[in-house]
């Protein structure tokens, strides 16, 4: 599993709910050229990403991520204010969104479908 | 009466059809069990009638190309903009139409001879047509009926199974051939009617003699008179290998992976996926959400993984028909599935959160990003929090002719 995010915080939490499943291994970055030629590199099964890293619209790594492996559940983090854009990536083939803070702990309940759909 | 050819006959169509239009069907393409395009091969069972222009090659390889399939889901995208009450009726009558067939079919099954065949291979065309244009139709799956639960059961698995094979991208007229094992994979069973409407379960002795249903079933499609023999012959084979599991786990003859004929196995998971999921007289349905859990965490074991990807692909991870409860806490029911993604249907919105009904409105949760399926909701948790509007729901479910 890929996880790209830059924000302290919402590493925290989502590193902390990733220790519940032993069964993805995780690769973070903060960096977008990095996670670039992550996604180049590696069909990942699992990609977590941030829908703004550093400017870049996370919408980009869902295309990278799509290419290299089009069965890639990708996961969205999103702020409120940008749901549109996360309802977009919905229709784009990303599996499934979470919106931070509040609702980080959504993303434990859809890691487990993901975990049933993955195995 | 025959109303069923008529409705057919709409060629305009044409160009939006969900499958490939490569040759007209033979027999020949029914007698063997077809290799699914994933496998790439279409060695010896090809008939040769394609004449060899290679740029043509790949497609007739991979029957459903990346062009056919945008062009089904932009027609899928222009169905959907109909509005949902004539959707709705479409489907019903649709549905309808499949429960009065499966019940001639069952009723009729232990006449020495039956003229069915065409009637319901009709009755498949216009399933995969509906299937394609009409997105509530799999929703009506979920009826049961309360007579004689084989009627429904047959009608939805014939359902469930054809769009099955729709997503596997098998040849329409495979998908339809499909359809008919379905509708008559139980037809063995009207040899055991009072174990069929027996509320209790059955003895050991009861259920062996069940296990010859199978047996039974395919000697049946012998009596169809209006049917090609080999195309009995193929159909004869599917129904007896339907209660087979690729890992020898399955009856009567313990048969492995390849050697179950792969429409088997497509009737096989839709059997278990509906059978599970809805009530029987001797012990109630579990939500669809668990049942297709099961099939993914192999409970249900012996199932082909293409093949539970496929029923994940059409009926998602909360099926039609499932009670959830939304980040909002408002309980809905799911009414359709998104097309690629598998946990955000259009649901019904029917409680709020304290379980008080409210006015019934739809939300496509594609569209709205800050809502989501929170969990599911079990009957029991219905039972307990509105006992009324659980025995409202409990009495819609059961299809009543009209």
């Amino acid at each position: 599993m890929l996880f790209i995010e830059d924000e302290g915080y919402v590493i925290d939490r989502v590193q902390e709910i990733l220790k519940g499943f032993p069964q993805f291994v995780v690769t973070h970055t903060a960096m977008v050229d990095e996670a670039r030629k992550l996604l180049e590199e590696t069909a990942f099964d699992v990609v977590v990403t941030d829908i703004y890293v550093r400017g870049v619209s996370g919408l980009e790594l869902l295309h990278y991520a799509k290419e290299k492996n089009k069965e890639t559940c990708v996961i969205m983090i999103t702020g409120v204010d940008n749901s549109d854009l996360a309802a977009k990536a919905l229709k784009e083939g990303a599996f499934d969104f979470v919106i931070k803070p509040p609702a980080l702990d959504r993303l434990s309940n859809i890691l487990k479908l993901v975990a049933l759909v993955k195995p | 009466m025959n109303d069923l050819t008529k409705k057919k006959s709409a060629p305009e169509k044409k160009s939006a059809t969900p499958f490939p239009s490569a040759g007209a069907p033979t027999i020949e393409s029914f007698l063997e069990p077809i290799k699914i395009p994933e496998s790439e091969n279409t060695g010896p069972l090809e008939p040769v009638v394609m004449p060899a222009s290679s740029p043509n090659k790949a497609s007739s390889e991979r029957p459903i190309s990346r062009k056919d399939r945008q062009r089904r889901d932009e027609a899928a995208a222009r169905a959907a903009e109909r509005p949902f009450r004539e959707l709705d009726a479409q489907a019903r009558e649709v549905y309808a139409r499949n429960v009065s067939i499966a019940k001639e079919l069952l009723n009729q099954a232990g006449q020495p001879y039956i003229e069915k065949y065409e009637r319901i291979v009709r009755m498949a065309e216009l399933n995969s047509q509906t299937l394609f244009e009409n997105s509530l139709f799999l929703g009506y799956t979920n009826y049961a009926t309360a007579d004689n639960y084989l009627y429904a059961h047959s009608a939805n698995v014939a359902i469930i199974s054809q769009a099955i094979g729709m997503v596997m991208g098998l040849e329409k007229s495979l998908v339809n051939f499909l359809g008919f094992c379905a509708m008559a994979h139980d037809i063995g069973m009207s040899d055991y009617a009072e174990m069929v409407s027996s509320a209790e379960r059955l003895s050991d002795e009861d259920y062996s003699s069940v296990m010859f249903h199978s047996e039974v079933g395919a000697a049946k499609i012998g009596r169809l008179l209006d049917m090609d023999y080999r195309l009995k012959e193929r159909a004869q084979k599917v129904i007896l290998q339907v209660h087979e599991r690729g890992d020898a786990s399955g009856y009567p003859n313990s048969l492995m992976n390849e050697e179950i004929d792969i429409l088997a196995q497509i009737v096989g998971i839709a059997d278990v996926y509906e059978a599970v999921s809805h009530p029987r007289p001797w012990r109630p349905a579990i939500h669809p959400h668990t049942a297709i859990k099961r099939l993914i965490d192999r409970e249900e074991k012996g199932f082909d993984s293409k093949v539970i990807k496929a029923i994940i692909e059409v009926l998602s991870i909360y099926p039609p028909g499932s009670l959830v409860a939304l980040s909002t806490g408002e309980i809905a029911s799911v009414i359709k599935i998104n097309k690629g993604s598998l946990t955000r249907p259009v649901v019904a919105v029917l409680l709020d959160g304290d379980f008080e009904p409210v006015s019934t409105r739809l939300i496509d949760l594609m569209e709205h990003p800050l809502k989501g399926i929170e969990r599911i909701v079990e009957e029991s948790e219905l039972v307990a929090r509105n006992p009324n509007f659980a025995a409202r729901q409990e009495l819609a479910r059961w299809w009543v002719e009209w």
